[in-house]
């Protein structure tokens, strides 16, 4: 519901077949996707087992839920690097909380994982919108702090003896075969994609993204829409920290220092701009299983650890070209028509 | 287009890439073992995943040379999967990918007591012979042997080592990494117990560093200028030795205070040879792999592992050049 809406002329065919398929630059990606699964299926059949796939998608979850609230703050022309502060610190809170002997420590410790996310994510909404700090500074001030109150908080170390009803009945919980945590991502990335396509407040979210002075003068309150998608990252943030918490057994700050870096992947892989206007929830969840195959792939193809970061950060600056490519091509496409338009 | 096939080609030129990398470390250490097992020629390699604990990490990479070499003397195919950080969340995506590529056995230095249990436990119900090296997890169920060394011993080796520099009296100080890890720990409490033994030596205390040897120069620094009368500091990995190095240095106390640090890894040789520390905890890191690797060949063959770890040495001036000790305690940034 972009600029496909948005921009004029569809009546004709071809040029609406072209600029479809200009849009949707995630397309390319799926079947660069695929042909990586046909590939690593080559060199170990096991990869394709649905053993294989399911613990992919169940070690994916995490960042996989980070990443779609992300696609939404990237697609408003804002980015968060904090997110992995906020998983650390939500965890680290409601870690704290379970080793309370309470019967209402569970609820309440879920509770607070959430409210965590929510309050770093309207601190980081109240800073660059109303304060208007540029967002990479404050949200990278953020990682710091939260970090840093995360580790204060559990005195450097892992924190343990998390309820073992988290693991049983979600972490590690198979509903119709499926690991909980891939039900949760693909049932948010649902609901994510309607907000985005059919909602105003998905509208609101693209017009802010692509030309936020325009969508304010004509009537978009822009600063309370990107506080809300701050607040809603820092929830998604909560998340993900439920997740973890709930397959890891333990709170661990150190873990998520550099979760952000898989995250904006994720989005800029999947077709996201880093620059506002233009993304899809279906492309971010290819960028997921991207990261998340090119990973498990080199490694049963006993691939060297540090080849494997090198192949996912080429992977993330070819996408990055392609995606640079095909909207120059995109924008050439959109003045032509315009001036097609003008000259009739 | 070419804009449609940038993706794909990108993914064959990776493949190309990484495909010469892979077989390049699998080809070698396979066809080491056909050379030096001459015996097992006809038989299929046994497969065995070595997972470390952190990349960057040179006792984990010296770890690698002995598992690599133990390998090459047993017929053995193995895959050395590192995780970039040290957490079970970087650990068990690394675990369930060795789990699809099947191996016989899976040997692993556990990031988390706790979060890699179930990863394990799925190994185990793959069919999957599960060891763990050094540290352990809590559930016992997850692994069927832990190959360990007494984490405290070279803590004690340290105390011990320090009365004698200090001729049995003196007053000592700790700089260690952070609290609650289990290794750097267990070194404290041996160094504190060890000292304690001896009657004319005292401990003031332990500071920590945060893994970080800027901080750890500034724990030190206060150390000493809270208590003059520290006359011996250990400290318990890298970090906090280089950080003690520079605080000793900085207040011109090279030679009034005595230094002893863990690990000998290249930079703490070189401050040995300068005359900046008086002696390393050297501990075998190459036996720790090479053992590992025996261990669950024993396991394998339906044997309980009868497979030891020596224990760690103190490396001064005097003994750094043995052959032995270069050898077997030096760590080492690649390979021989």
């Amino acid at each position: 519901m972009n600029a496909e809406t948005v921009a004029p002329d569809a009546s004709n065919s071809a040029s609406a077949l072209r600029r479809r398929v200009l849009d949707t630059p995630w397309l390319p990606i799926l079947g660069a996707l695929l042909l990586m699964m046909v590939i690593f299926t080559v060199a170990n059949p096991n990869f394709l087992s649905t053993k294989n796939l399911l613990n992919i998608g169940a070690d994916m979850s995490q960042i996989g839920v980070m990443a779609l609230a992300t696609t939404v703050l990237l697609i408003a022309g804002g980015i968060d690097l904090s997110v992995g502060g906020m998983l650390a610190l939500s965890a680290v809170t409601g870690a704290l909380v379970f080793q309370i002997d309470q019967p209402w420590a569970l609820p309440v410790g879920i509770l607070a994982m959430l409210v965590t996310g929510a309050v770093v994510g309207s601190a980081n909404g109240f800073l660059t919108v109303y304060a208007n700090l540029p967002p990479f500074v404050v949200t990278l001030a953020m990682l710091g702090i939260t970090v840093g109150i995360a580790y204060q908080l559990s005195n450097g170390t892992g924190i343990s003896g998390i309820p073992e009803v988290l693991s049983s009945s979600f972490g590690f919980a198979r509903p119709f075969g499926i690991p909980a945590p891939v039900l949760l991502l693909l049932a948010l990335a649902a609901v994510l994609a309607v907000v985005l396509s059919s909602t105003r407040f998905g509208i609101r979210n693209y017009a802010i993204g692509s030309n936020r002075s325009a969508a304010e003068r004509s009537g978009v309150d822009a600063r309370k829409h990107l506080v809300t998608v701050y607040v809603m990252v820092g929830l998604f943030s909560g998340i993900a920290a439920i997740i973890d918490v709930s397959r890891f057994s333990t709170a661990a700050v150190a873990a998520h220092q550099t979760d952000v870096l898989a995250v904006v992947s994720a989005a800029v892989i999947g077709g996201t701009s880093l620059f506002g206007g233009i993304g899809r929830i279906g492309g971010t969840l290819v960028g997921v299983a991207i990261i998340g195959v090119l990973t498990n792939g080199l490694i049963l193809m006993g691939v060297q650890p540090y080849m494997q970061q090198v192949a996912t950060g080429l992977f993330l600056l070819a996408a990055l070209l392609m995606h640079r490519f095909r909207e120059s091509r995109r924008l050439a496409a959109r003045s032509q028509v315009t001036k097609f338009n003008t000259h009739n | 287009m070419i804009k449609f096939h940038a993706p794909l080609a990108l993914v064959g030129v990776l493949f190309l890439a990484v495909g010469c990398s892979s077989t390049e470390g699998a080809s070698s250490s396979t066809s080491d073992a056909a050379e030096s097992a001459a015996s097992t020629e006809t038989s299929e390699p046994t497969r065995i995943a070595y997972i470390p604990g952190v990349q960057g990490d040179a006792f984990f990479a010296t770890s690698v040379c002995g598992a690599q070499d133990a390998a090459g003397d047993n017929n053995v195919d193995l895959d050395v999967q590192v995780p970039a950080e040290f957490s079970a969340q970087a650990q068990v995506p690394i675990i369930t990918a060795i789990i699809a590529s099947a191996p016989d056995g899976m040997i692993v230095f556990p990031d988390d007591p706790v979060g890699i249990t179930a990863a394990l436990k799925q190994a185990q119900d793959e069919g999957i012979v599960v060891h763990t090296l050094s540290a352990d997890v809590e559930d016992k169920s997850a692994r069927s042997f832990n190959l360990k060394q007494d984490l405290g011993v070279g803590g004690t080796l340290a105390g011990e080592e320090m009365a004698k520099l200090l001729g049995d009296s003196g007053a000592t100080f700790v700089i260690n990494v952070k609290p609650g890890i289990g290794s750097t720990d267990a070194r404290e409490a041996g160094f504190r117990a060890a000292i304690e033994a001896v009657p004319g030596m005292t401990y003031v205390g332990q500071r920590f560093g945060n893994n970080d040897p800027t901080e750890s120069a500034k724990q030190v620094t206060a150390a000493l200028q809270a208590n003059p009368e520290i006359k011996g500091i250990y400290a318990t990995n890298l970090f906090a030795g280089l950080g003690a190095i520079t605080a000793i240095k900085q207040m011109d106390l090279v030679g009034k205070v005595r230094l002893i640090l863990h690990d000998t890894t290249t930079e703490e040789v070189e401050a040995l040879e300068s005359g900046a520390v008086d002696g390393l905890i050297g501990t075998n890191a190459y036996s720790y792999g090479y053992s590992a690797v025996e261990a669950m060949l024993q396991s394998l063959d339906g044997q309980e592992p009868t497979v030891t770890l020596p224990s760690e040495v103190f490396v001064t001036k005097a003994n750094l050049n043995d052959p032995d000790i270069q050898a077997q305690y030096i760590y080492k940034n690649a390979c021989s």
